[in-house]
């Protein structure tokens, strides 16, 4: 893995896309750590995993900004007032402190990945700690475009793996994407990782908390896949896990089907159905909470996150899709904390004082099938 | 050689005694909710693992175990655990959701 750095005049909105792919990649290192384990006669491909790790973890910031943010926000417990219509904020980097962290030893929340040594756990948690990830994928597709280009012009000389792939179609295949990560796999290494996510269907390749991944959850992540509730809940696991470790004010990360339990499915509030869910997940009950996340799915077609603030005393729709916000939703988690409240302090809060909010400057969706999945977990600001 | 022939007679002994005493309170019944709040209960032993709840559940209702998700106060059952890892008691709820897409 080359870090190939964007040029830095790249726009913003681009840097969040390859996400995504990024996770892929994620994967071909947990199985080239499986290669480590499995044939110790291969020593060199855990060399390259020690060497690209050391890469990502002395990477510079991509952005001064958010990390002097974190900085400020890791001094000082209490909550930076926000205005009622924040504006856009990206995440903060801090990728390199969470893959030291997970490197170090046992993750419970992401331990037991399946015939991959151990490995995984660092590759989904480093995601989900960084979502300015390099464009790594988007520099090399844009070299080898040109590299075709200059081929075609010449007419001669043999094209590239990369650029043969990437020629005849914009939208990569599995194996096409393998192609283009550097250093390139071995034959042995390719047919390992087709092994993983062809041949064993039905075998977990990693387990995230209650959450076992399979191949097929993968493949969810090719470029316009849509996502599964599985790989956003172990994507929840996994930033909950890393904010307990690295944060003062506490956060939770709910699963999807809260806000369907709550409230979508029936179109009505159901506090029965999840009176219980954040005495079981958090520790010091709402009040120790600063803030909840809430990642919705809309009648199985868009996913957007709410994040519950209970500091300012705001919710705050983070929606790709431009539009009203889903305004029953919005009162049934505001109904949703003022219940959990009563039932844990026995006091009634005044939600009148709450606003609902869908910050401006958000980037949106251009078109209607954009993908929302990656979209939200890219441009949300958890902390 | 002798040693395994007293062993078959008292085992059966030993079975009876505690069985009666034991069956009853490590039964307990789980209710499985649906979504749209169907409520069908099961009785199942404590250390039984939930799978077969599951499969009966899904078998029952016609859908495909992998489009389902079980979940427990908020949290995910798999199929290797046991009512007793969960320390569930009596008339207790497990929700089913459905499988959950989205994006594009």
């Amino acid at each position: 893995l080359e870090a190939t750095k964007p040029p830095d005049a790249e726009p913003k909105a681009k840097a969040f896309k390859p996400f995504r792919r990024e996770l892929k990649l994620e994967v071909v290192k947990a199985v080239r750590h499986e290669l480590k384990r499995k044939c110790k006669r291969r020593p060199e491909a855990y060399r390259r995993l020690r060497r690209e790790v050391k890469l990502l973890d002395t990477e510079p910031e991509p952005k001064s900004e958010g990390a002097k943010l974190s900085e400020a926000e890791a001094k000082t417990p209490e909550l930076p007032p926000e205005p009622v219509q924040p504006a856009y904020v990206p995440l903060p980097s801090n990728r390199a402190a969470v893959v030291r962290e997970l490197l170090k030893g046992a993750s419970k929340v992401a331990g037991n990945i399946n015939g991959l040594g151990g490995c995984g756990k660092s590759s989904l948690a480093e995601i989900a700690a960084q979502p300015n990830v390099v464009p790594m994928f988007e520099h090399l597709k844009r070299e080898a475009k040109r590299k075709r280009k200059r081929e075609v012009a010449a007419k001669s000389g043999p094209k590239s793996k990369a650029a043969k792939l990437l020629g005849t179609d914009e939208r990569m295949t599995h194996r096409g994407w393998l192609a283009c990560i550097k250093p390139p796999l071995s034959p042995f290494e390719e047919e390992r990782v087709d092994h993983v996510m062809r041949a064993c269907t039905a075998r977990g390749v990693a387990d995230v908390g209650n959450i076992t991944l399979t191949r097929a959850h993968f493949v969810r992540l090719e470029p316009g896949g849509w996502l599964s509730d599985r790989i956003v809940n172990a994507y929840m696991e996994l930033l909950q896990a890393h904010f307990n470790r690295f944060t003062r004010h506490k956060v939770w990360f709910t699963n999807s089907f809260l806000a369907a339990a709550l409230y979508l499915d029936r179109r009505t509030l159901n506090y029965g159905r999840v009176s219980k869910w954040l005495g079981n997940a958090v520790d010091g009950g709402i009040m120790s909470l600063a803030k909840i996340i809430v990642p919705v799915n809309l009648d199985n077609s868009h996913w957007f996150t709410v994040a519950i603030e209970l500091g300012p005393k705001t919710i705050t729709f983070y929606d790709s899709m431009a539009g009203e916000v889903d305004s029953g939703l919005a009162e049934a988690l505001k109904e949703y904390v003022a219940l959990q409240v009563e039932q844990e302090t026995g006091r009634r809060l005044d939600m009148s004082q709450w606003h609902v909010v869908k910050p401006v400057g958000l980037p949106q969706q251009t078109n209607l099938v954009g993908n929302s999945g990656w979209w939200v977990a890219t441009t949300t600001p958890w902390g | 050689m002798s040693d395994p022939a007293p062993a078959p007679e008292s085992k059966p002994k030993v079975k009876d005694d505690t069985a009666g005493a034991t069956e009853a309170s490590n039964h307990i019944q789980i209710h499985v909710v649906s979504q749209s709040g169907d409520d069908v209960f099961f009785k199942i032993k404590r250390n039984t693992p939930l799978s077969k709840l599951m499969r009966a559940y899904c078998s029952r209702a016609g859908v495909d175990i992998s489009a389902v998700r079980f979940m427990f106060d908020g949290s995910r059952v798999r199929e290797d655990m046991t009512a007793e890892q969960l320390e569930m008691e009596d008339g207790d709820e497990i929700d089913v959701m459905a499988e959950q897409v989205g994006g594009q």
